[in-house]
């Protein structure tokens, strides 16, 4: 099989390789050093070896499906980040508008109330694993009131899902 | 007279003093312990935060552990914190030997927390497991 036949794509949990044409290849095994794939013609079975070990044996319908899970998963943090940082950019130059005395303080705080949010005061799971998604996936190191804000969660909650996360880039802002 | 270097720490403050040379207004929020909204705020690269006026009563709000005394502050890389008014235009002058800095007094209700330490800080406390 020819490189251009297959797509990479990196995931922030491991790395994946999305077969494209599986009845169309000619050879349904494929090498990258250690890591070998094949997929069966008939029942459409892709499997993944490492150093001859069974590491990944999904059907391919499935395996798409679950790649196609994660970057809407992505794609969802992701676009929650950027409407947040809009907004900020948007109160900002408020902010500065007030600061430079372009507008009153009465003026100043209506417009600022259509800004304020209530935060969260409970954190799950899920957000636990988007905050983990937004570090991997952006590599930038967001402090934890730059999590607190983009997630619309209570500071210390924003702080006790960056010490149950174990990334790198954010062992520092612990 | 207490500043405080490592975390935790915060301040509670009827008014307080902050220096920083990067300013990160946030957007408000509504704050339910306070029941009004509040103004938040990030304090970036060598900052401090000192009380100038103290809470009356002096009985901490939100943080049974926050410094509560006249003078009490803290001193760090990163302080966040959030208060009942936004502050005003910063008052920019000599902040240290080789940098310029914004000064700006924040009134009303004030709450800041220490949220990184100095580096320096940081590795001493990692090196003795303070």
């Amino acid at each position: 099989m020819k490189q251009s036949e297959y797509t990479t794509c990196s995931l922030p949990s491991s790395r994946y390789y999305i077969l494209d044409n599986v009845s169309t290849l000619p050879q349904p095994v494929t090498k990258h050093g250690n890591l070998i794939s094949s997929c069966s013609h008939t029942d459409g079975v892709l499997s993944v070896f490492l150093n001859d070990n069974l590491v990944f044996s999904d059907t391919v319908s499935r395996f798409t499906s679950k790649v196609s899970f994660e970057f809407e998963r992505i794609l969802n943090v992701l676009t929650t980040a950027i409407r947040s940082l809009k907004l900020t950019q948007d109160y900002n130059g408020t902010y500065i508008a007030y600061l430079s005395g372009q507008l009153s303080d009465e003026d100043f705080l209506n417009e600022a109330t259509h800004y304020a949010y209530s935060p969260l005061k409970k954190l799950d799971l899920e957000t636990i694993k988007d905050i983990k998604i937004l570090f991997e996936a952006t590599k930038i190191e967001f402090t934890s009131s730059d999590i607190a804000e983009i997630f619309k969660i209570e500071h210390d909650l924003s702080v006790d899902a960056i010490r149950q996360l174990d990334i790198p880039s954010i062992r520092e802002i612990k | 007279m207490t500043i405080a270097y490592t975390l935790p720490a915060s301040i509670e403050a009827e008014k307080a003093m902050a220096k920083a040379r990067k300013v990160n207004p946030f957007r408000p929020l509504f704050n339910s312990t306070l029941a009004c909204m509040t103004f938040p705020f990030k304090l970036d690269r060598n900052c401090e935060i000192h009380i100038k006026e103290e809470l009356m009563p002096k009985k901490a709000i939100i943080d049974v552990s926050s410094l509560l005394n006249e003078n009490d502050g803290l001193k760090g890389f990163i302080i966040s914190g959030y208060s009942k008014k936004p502050f005003p235009s910063p008052l920019i002058k000599k902040g240290s030997s080789t940098h310029q800095a914004s000064f700006m007094e924040i009134n009303k209700f004030v709450f800041a927390r220490l949220e990184k330490s100095f580096k320096a800080i940081e590795d001493i406390s990692h090196k003795f497991s303070l």
